[in-house]
């Protein structure tokens, strides 16, 4: 009957999301919730351990594959947008945009994240040393999301929409070579792999060779003629690989399913035809793996996490509205950067998720559920507050003009 | 091929190269279910080159990889794997439902009737009277010391089975439509069910007489009625809550299948019914009942695939090879017995119905596969008869692993002949 009770939920939650709320206009932070899919992450956590225990960890078990294909396709999906030709037709000044964006979060939230964790969360210097570094990289993350609810709402007069997706969609590139970077210089406890040098080089030069290998092989498939069905086949056995290489590998699975999707991206000339079939299959795969995290998730509150938390969401909000506001006449860039533009790098969507699970699955240590937890709360906070912010940004900026 | 030589390399490389046998580290169950799914695909696509289902190749991909032979997969990865056997067998049957067409399926209930009465009727006769003629000695020095009457008897049984999943896999991989395949499909599932229940009071009898238990159990027939009637209600409120979505939500339609599928088999499960029934019943009802069943069968083909590769991929693996090794003489023989047997029920049913001539000569060749129930029929009398029960399922493994491979090839050759290959449009 657990099943019986699930999918009555499921049905409901779908019907209600897609049929009622999508269709308005006016979108608010909890129409937000469904429109980025969040809602699902929602309901994985209704149905998990914590709640109805219809998702319990054996079920997660045996589900785990689907968990690491959700993982790798969102890392195959964003390495695919990083194509040459489609990268070298904007300013080089941007790349250095987004890559600053990336060192101010990476130096402002670690070091706030190092000094409060430390007293707040009662970790040793080590383990803060390696959370505030994976909490600096989280929060450099953005995902385009939000912001293309808000060109919609406004048909794309207030902000440069071009430019501000491009800007959105790259920055997390550097948050996800950081991660690798990560991965290599910390080390998991769930896998004893000894700490000289050669063993990691090796794993880390398999994590990233076999999927530049498979991707020359799934250049030589998709080169003859082939249909959707096919293609898909393909698609999601290569992503399979690439996120089996990960699992087996232990590196999170977003980064060879990434690199996969970057070298093939680059190889082939069938973007036109793979574009679509991504955007179809997107959303039952974030249902799928939003179902899957919130069962795997295990939240708990305290005073001190409230705490963490909010610090670390308002000091986003003041380096987005304060800082980087400034960089584009630093860079002279030529866009009209006001400073509420910067919200739109507020949210981190699926993408923080994605980034919050791989470091849960890869870490294996005590600290990786107290990570689970600050991440997937400062993501579903600053999802939930984005909308308004930007909305009140935009009509701040209507109203001095 | 050097597409399969290359992944073939790949995990031997990984299996007994460097990255096992140095590092220390194995093939996560994620890359094991992608190799799987790459390698059965391309086996499959390089058969259909050669005429053959594509269907045989991913099964012959499964039997490769699988846990007797390279060890690609090993046999907790297949357990582990079986979780998609819900998702795939409902979407299987919620096709072959969404395929059926009560106005051309009701010309046929003389042919369809017959064909089950006539195939059940030779192939048991034909194994109970294989026990009297096979002298006692040679049989226990063959099989085991036990009496050969019962044990033809579930031998019969089981034989009559015929695997309805395969069955509309092969159909729809092969994109053929018109009477014959319709005959052929209604009554593998038909069929499906008699042996089900003839099943229940096969194993009844043999029990009584082999001192298990005292007498026949017709509780047994019961179950078997509410099972029936179960799935048959469920499958209706399915097929209507379909039309309903379809009709008045019509949006995220692939996650709403997925769903339905998942939850079918989970309530099935659960309930003790049919799953393959409660969705043939479900697209049954959206393609009669309603003018969705193209968009139905539309939704599912375009991401079934995947979901078929990795199925019957996975049974080709659970295909237990020691034991075909072990016995493949007598499991040959009983699987030519078969076939001869069931050319006899399929002659006799076609000709007292006055179905078509191709049915009489070719119409047992679109029955031979053998699955999923025959092989959970086999673990139900390995656990009720302890006495032979054994023996029996190791004969009944070789004997499916034989008929798996080649009963898609045969069917195909039937619809081949048929000429109905291709003459689906959507």
């Amino acid at each position: 009957m657990k099943a019986l009770f699930a999918f009555g939920l499921l049905i409901l939650v779908a019907f209600l999301g897609s049929r009622f709320l999508v269709r308005r206009k006016k979108i608010s932070s909890v129409v937000f919730i469904f429109h980025t899919g969040l809602i699902y992450l929602l309901l994985g956590l209704a149905l998990g351990e914590k709640g109805l225990k219809v998702i319990d960890s054996a079920v997660l078990n045996q589900l785990s594959p689907l968990l690491f294909l959700g993982l790798g396709w969102v890392g195959f999906v964003f390495g695919f947008q990083l194509e040459k030709r489609y990268l070298v037709r904007f300013q080089r000044r941007l790349i250095s945009f987004s890559f600053l964006y990336f060192l101010i979060f990476l130096i402002a939230i670690g070091f706030l994240s190092y000094f409060c964790l430390k007293p707040l969360l009662g970790l040793g210097p080590n383990q803060s040393l390696l959370f505030s570094l994976a909490v600096a990289l989280l929060f450099s993350l953005t995902s385009p999301t939000i912001l293309d609810v808000i060109l919609y709402q406004t048909e794309g007069k207030e902000l440069p929409s071009y430019l501000a997706r491009f800007l959105v969609s790259v920055t997390s590139f550097w948050g996800m070579i950081g991660l690798g970077l990560f991965v290599f210089i910390s080390f998991s406890s769930t896998r004893q792999v000894s700490l000289i040098l050669w063993p990691r080089a090796m794993i880390v030069m398999l994590g990233t060779g076999i999927p530049i290998l498979l991707a020359y092989f799934f250049h030589h498939l998709t080169k003859r003629k082939f249909d959707e069905e096919e293609l898909l086949l393909f698609l999601l056995a290569l992503v399979f690989l690439c996120a089996g290489v990960a699992e087996s590998l232990n590196i999170p699975p977003l980064y060879p399913p990434m690199i996969l999707g970057i070298v093939y991206s680059n190889l082939t000339r069938k973007q036109e035809r793979l574009y679509p079939l991504l955007l179809n299959s997107e959303k039952p795969m974030f249902v799928v793996l939003f179902i899957l995290v919130g069962a795997l998730w295990q939240p708990f509150l305290s005073w001190k996490l409230v705490v963490v938390i909010c610090l670390l969401i308002l000091s986003k909000i003041l380096i987005l509205t304060g800082v980087v506001s400034r960089l584009v006449p630093f860079l002279r860039l030529s866009i009209p950067f006001f400073p509420g533009f910067g919200l739109c790098f507020l949210s981190s969507g699926v993408m923080g998720i994605t980034f919050t699970v791989c470091v849960y699955l890869w870490w294996g240590r005590p600290s990786s559920q107290v990570f689970m937890n600050v991440g997937l709360l400062s993501v579903l906070s600053l999802d939930f507050i984005s909308p308004w912010l930007i909305r009140w940004a935009i009509f701040k900026r209507k109203k001095e003009a | 091929m050097i597409e399969l030589l290359f992944l073939v390399g790949t995990m031997i490389i990984w299996r007994w190269g460097v990255v096992q046998d140095f590092l220390g580290i194995q093939p996560s169950l994620t890359f094991s279910l992608g190799f799987i799914l790459l390698f059965a695909y391309l086996l499959g696509r390089k058969m259909a080159d050669y005429g053959l289902p594509q269907i045989t190749g991913f099964i012959v991909a499964g039997i490769i990889g699988g846990p007797y032979l390279f060890r690609f997969l090993s046999l907790a990865d297949v357990q582990e794997l079986r979780i998609f056997d819900g998702l795939a067998l409902s979407l299987i049957a919620l096709l072959a439902g969404g395929e059926m067409q009560w106005g051309r399926l009701k010309k046929q209930v003389s042919s369809i009737f017959h064909l089950v009465l006539w195939q059940t009727v030779i192939i048991i006769g034909g194994f109970v009277l294989l026990a009297f003629l096979v002298p006692l000695g040679y049989f226990q020095r063959l099989v085991g010391p036990f009496s050969p009457l019962p044990f033809f008897l579930m031998l019969g049984t089981l034989a009559t089975a015929t695997s309805p999943s395969t069955t509309i896999a092969v159909i729809t991989e092969t994109r053929s439509q018109g009477k014959l395949t319709d005959l052929i499909l209604s009554t593998a599932v038909v069929k499906d069910f008699v042996v089900i229940i003839l099943f229940a009071l096969s194993l009844s009898l043999v029990k009584s007489w082999i001192g298990e238990e005292g007498g026949i159990d017709w509780r047994v027939a019961l179950e078997i009625l509410k099972e029936l009637g179960g799935s048959l209600l469920l499958g209706v409120i399915i097929g209507s809550g379909l039309i309903l979505y379809l009709k008045f939500i019509h949006r995220e339609v692939t996650i709403f299948i997925l769903s339905i599928a998942f939850f079918s088999f989970e309530i099935s499960y659960s309930l003790g019914f049919h799953p393959l029934l409660i969705c043939l019943v479900a697209g049954f009802i959206v393609e009669n009942y309603s003018p969705y069943g193209t968009h139905l069968i539309r939704t599912i083909e375009r991401v079934a695939l995947p979901v078929l590769v990795v199925f019957f991929a996975i049974s080709g693996a659970s295909l237990d090879m020691f034991a075909l090794a072990k016995s493949w003489v007598l499991a040959l023989v009983i699987v030519l017995l078969r076939g001869g047997l069931k050319f006899l029920g399929t002659w006799g049913g076609a000709k007292l119905s006055g179905a078509e001539g191709l049915v009489k000569q070719w119409g047992w060749a679109g029955f031979i596969s053998q699955a999923g129930v025959t092989l959970g029929m086999a673990v139900i009398i390995e656990r009720e008869i302890p006495l032979w029960g054994a023996q029996f399922k190791a004969l009944i493994l070789a004997v499916i692993a034989i008929n798996q491979v080649i009963g898609p090839i045969f069917l195909q050759r039937f619809l081949v002949k048929s000429k109905e290959i291709g003459m689906k449009k959507l």
